[in-house]
């Protein structure tokens, strides 16, 4: 149920949302205390008011939100101006859930930098969503469990994020099947007590879980739509030695160029139909990319290419007042320029210096020169490099003449340039085993953009 | 690029004794897994691998999080791990390897100790020092502990 209300002014608005991190601050209090708990604060919140000359409205409390927070209070906006409004709290770091899987280990997932912003006055409402945005009247709905809510924003910062792509396969739904984004996915995989898992994906989120999940004692196969692993990350020549060593080394089996046609199972999985055969599972893992949680400002009508939202170098939207950035929205590739889909954490964090301060009216001049991939996983005792563009990604950003040059191919290191239009756009490595020097300087300085 | 801690993998003799002053140093216990150092099998001998505190660095070049910074009153490169969401991106500019994973997905990394870090002293091999701008070259071609004493100003 939505509950309007009818508070015509933004200074009146606020407060009602300020009760909040002191709610957020006593995690078991608020539960102790409940619904009525929280409408006992909003009534008195009600009452109180705080000074603010422009109310930021942050949709989202992950990397793009918080570090947009960050760096608002940063140029100078008044904390207690901002409000973040996220559908779970404290955030944590997805990055960090491989090896949180791999120890079996969940405490140092959150991100430090959510009570800093709490401290510091930023109120943060959660759990909630925004469920409807106006544009035009700068207003958007928030609904909490149960009720909603109608507050009106200055400026709104739209850093939804991603959600889990799932191909539409049958057996879908069955038990024991997960993505590999979530904390609750890790916690479900870490109740495993050896059997099989099935990881359906090659790129650096399926090979990394393959690995932690052999690592806690699980047989572990993993499908690859395309005949390469890390297909999105480094080219052919590069993955292909990392291949050998997570069959040999790792012993992991392999299936690249396969599909999944079926999950079998009643009620909790049992296998997977593949076109390569069937494989048992006692879990599947599916890690087969983000796609854009942009819905928010589709419906308001945003621009967008295939859901992700476009936006400028100060990461505006083509909605007056409204941001976006993060893996909701495109970011500009710094070596062609070009809008490019790059849903990893430094684009947001990239990004939110911009958006910071455009909002901050500190900006000038075009905004961002673009963003240039700086990846590195380490997988199991591989090491996986790339700085710049990848062949296939320099040819899907209009580099048709890209190519690999493969400058390394050892026992254990192999090392790759990527070649366009005359000039080095990008740079690859793999190395199985630690190597005492690696050439990261010589490319770096030819491909890093200036700081902003 | 000028470093402020310099390895010579050439004299370590895999003995630890840096790796267990590091994790004794930070954590009060010999723990290797929770060291801001480590010494691996390398193709000959031993490799120390920890930060070098390159000047300038690439991964504070690189860090979007603004979460590493030179120290002021070191010169060390030192991460602030409240901002920190291991991202990776100085992982993989790190010519050193400098900047790693721990158990559980925390970011781990030398911070020189203020200044006066445990594992140089620790070091009895010479394999670990700390200078300014020392000539690295040279310092290879000396004997342990003659080149150790008269860059410590000793001899």
């Amino acid at each position: 149920m939505l509950v309007k209300r009818g508070y015509g002014t933004l200074r009146d608005n606020i407060p009602a949302l300020n009760f909040l991190p002191r709610i957020l601050g006593k995690p078991k209090h608020r539960e102790a205390k409940g619904r009525e708990g929280r409408e006992e604060g909003l009534r008195e919140a009600i009452s109180e008011r705080v000074e603010s000359t422009t109310h930021v409205l942050i949709v989202g409390g992950g990397i793009g939100g918080i570090y947009t927070a960050l760096n608002l209070i940063r140029e100078g906006v008044n904390p207690h101006g901002i409000t973040v409004v996220a559908d779970e709290w404290p955030p944590y770091s997805r990055h960090r859930l491989p090896e949180a899987l791999k120890c079996g280990y969940l405490g140092g997932l959150e991100l430090g930098v959510a009570k800093e912003l709490v401290d510091a006055g930023v109120n943060v409402v959660s759990p909630a969503r925004v469920v409807g945005v106006d544009p035009v009247s700068r207003e958007v709905i928030i609904q909490y469990v149960g009720k909603g809510e109608e507050v009106s924003y200055d400026c709104l910062v739209v850093a939804t994020g991603g959600k889990p792509f799932i191909p539409p396969i049958p057996g879908i739904g069955l038990r024991g099947v997960t993505t590999f984004y979530r904390l609750n996915d890790v916690r479900r995989l870490l109740s495993l007590r050896g059997g099989s898992a099935v990881v359906v994906g090659g790129g650096l989120v399926g090979v990394a879980a393959a690995i932690s999940l052999r690592r806690r004692g699980l047989r572990v196969a993993l499908i690859e739509l395309k005949r390469s692993l890390l297909p999105q990350v480094i080219d052919p020549p590069l993955s292909e030695p990392l291949r050998k060593y997570l069959t040999g080394v790792e012993g992991i089996k392999l299936f690249l160029g396969s599909r999944v046609k079926k999950l079998l199972g009643s009620g909790r999985v049992t296998a997977v139909l593949t076109d390569s055969g069937t494989l048992s599972a006692d879990a599947v893992v599916f890690a087969t990319g983000v796609r854009p949680n942009s819905e928010l400002l589709l419906r308001a009508g945003a621009s967008n290419v295939r859901g992700a939202i476009t936006v400028d170098g100060w990461g505006r939207t083509s909605l007056a007042g409204v941001y976006a950035l993060g893996d909701c929205a495109l970011s500009k590739d710094y070596i062609t320029g070009r809008a490019t889909y790059r849903p990893l954490g430094f684009v947001a964090a990239h990004y939110a210096k911009y958006v910071a301060k455009a909002i901050a009216g500190t900006a000038s001049g075009e905004g961002t020169p673009g963003v240039i991939p700086t990846i590195y996983e380490r997988l199991g005792e591989a090491r996986v490099y790339r700085l710049g563009l990848s062949a296939s990604e320099a040819r899907s950003l209009g580099l048709s003449d890209a190519e690999v040059e493969v400058i390394k191919s050892g026992d254990n290191v192999w090392e790759a340039r990527i070649l366009a239009k005359g000039r080095i756009v990008g740079w690859e490595l793999v190395t199985i085993g630690h190597e005492h020097v690696i050439p990261t300087a010589t490319y770096l300085k030819q491909l890093l953009p200036p700081k902003p | 690029m000028k470093y402020l801690l310099h390895v010579i993998p050439e004299k370590c003799d895999g003995c630890m004794e840096c790796v267990y002053a590091c994790s004794i140093a930070k954590h009060g216990t010999p723990d290797p897994l929770k060291a801001l150092i480590r010494v691996e099998r390398a193709a000959s001998g031993w490799d120390i691998i920890v930060c070098r505190h390159c000047n300038p660095a690439p991964c504070i070049d690189v860090c979007e999080f603004n979460a590493l910074r030179v120290d002021e009153s070191t010169g060390a490169v030192v991460l602030n791990r409240e901002l920190c969401t291991t991202c990776k991106a100085c992982m993989s500019v790190c010519p050193f390897e400098g900047v790693w994973e721990g158990c559980g997905g925390a970011v781990l990394k030398c911070d020189l100790c203020g200044g006066d870090p445990a594992c140089v002293k620790a070091c009895r091999k010479g394999a670990l020092i700390l200078s300014k701008a020392p000539d690295k070259g040279r310092l290879l071609s000396k004997s342990s502990v003659d080149e150790l004493l008269r860059i410590k100003g000793l001899r």
